[in-house]
């Protein structure tokens, strides 16, 4: 079995590689993944996307309305000013499909692991608190010119 | 969506939730969503795969939280939806998709739920689902409970 650190790389790698061929924006990763306490505070927009086989988890991408406006306006060729549209939600909840599908391609070629997504979900609001009981996770702070992200990776036994 | 993929999930929380509280609890009626947004505090998602896949919300407000799951657990109340609360309605839905799995295991259907996220906030807007969502409210003698149902079909 591969250790937690082997699971995690996948999602940084195709977080930074999809932010910059989707997006044209440069994510610079600033730390290795630090353990997460069972709450944190969302950045503005989060993205969430479930994964179960072998073992299960969860890929959580996190950022500031600045950037998920400027990913969005890149990758559309629109304009937005307001991170509530749904063509802005729209758009980060797609990424994240797309960095979790390869992520998990990933794991199951190397680690035949077995893994499925589940369909993503993505919201805002003020002052949001993320509260995951029972999984422990692990993140990485990362800056963008427009702003911060932040990439939250969970993994537990299946059943 | 088919009724025989929602109602599992409605049924399954308003059996839950009248079993924790000893109290009857009535549906609303059923509204389509094409935005989903939550005018209520806190939201506790769980996704699910398998026969059917998609993503299903439960939200209610802090004042509904504070007296459903003191009423469930008294040590809920020293701290209003704090962690032994948070912990609590984390049970609950999972217990709710457990006995969800169970109603449509019964229709020949087997998913796999997700541990439950739960998010708190103000003014919040969720997409749970790229097509429609579904919206049922559970009356309890407490407050409403809001339920969201997205399926990928």
């Amino acid at each position: 079995m591969a250790s937690k650190m082997q699971l995690y790389d996948p999602f940084v790698k195709n977080t930074t590689d999809t932010m910059a061929m989707m997006a044209g924006i440069k994510a610079e990763v600033l730390s290795a993944f630090g353990s997460e306490t069972h709450e944190f505070e969302s950045l503005g927009i989060t993205s969430v996307i479930h994964y179960t086989g072998k073992i299960r988890g969860r890929f959580l991408l996190d950022m500031e309305p600045g950037l998920a406006l400027a990913a969005t306006q890149n990758i559309t060729g629109i304009l937005f000013n307001n991170v509530r549209d749904s063509m802005v939600l729209a758009t980060i909840s797609e990424m994240n499909n797309i960095i979790s599908g390869g992520a998990i391609s990933a794991l199951n070629n190397v680690y035949q692991l077995g893994l499925w997504l589940s369909p993503p979900y993505v919201f805002t609001g003020h002052s949001c608190l993320i509260a995951l009981p029972k999984m422990q996770s692990a993140s990485v702070d990362c800056m963008t010119q427009y702003g911060r992200l932040k990439i939250n990776v969970a993994f537990e036994r299946g059943e | 969506m088919e009724a025989k993929h929602l109602t599992p999930f409605i049924d399954a929380a308003a059996k839950v939730l009248q079993q924790y509280t000893q109290k009857e609890v009535q549906r609303g009626s059923i509204t389509v969503k094409n935005n989903m947004n939550v005018d209520l505090d806190i939201t506790s998602v769980v996704s699910f795969s398998g026969g059917i896949r998609g993503n299903v919300s439960y939200s209610l407000s802090v004042d509904t939280a504070a007296r459903l799951l003191s009423y469930v657990n008294p040590n809920c109340l020293m701290k209003p939806f704090g962690t032994a609360a948070r912990g609590l309605w984390a049970r609950l839905v999972e217990e709710f998709l457990q006995k969800a799995a169970q109603l449509l295991l019964e229709n020949g259907i087997l998913i796999i739920p997700s541990v439950p996220t739960i998010v708190t906030g103000r003014q919040m807007i969720f997409v749970i689902s790229s097509v429609q969502t579904i919206a049922v409210r559970i009356e309890t003698l407490y407050g409403p409970v809001e339920v969201n149902i997205g399926l990928e079909e």
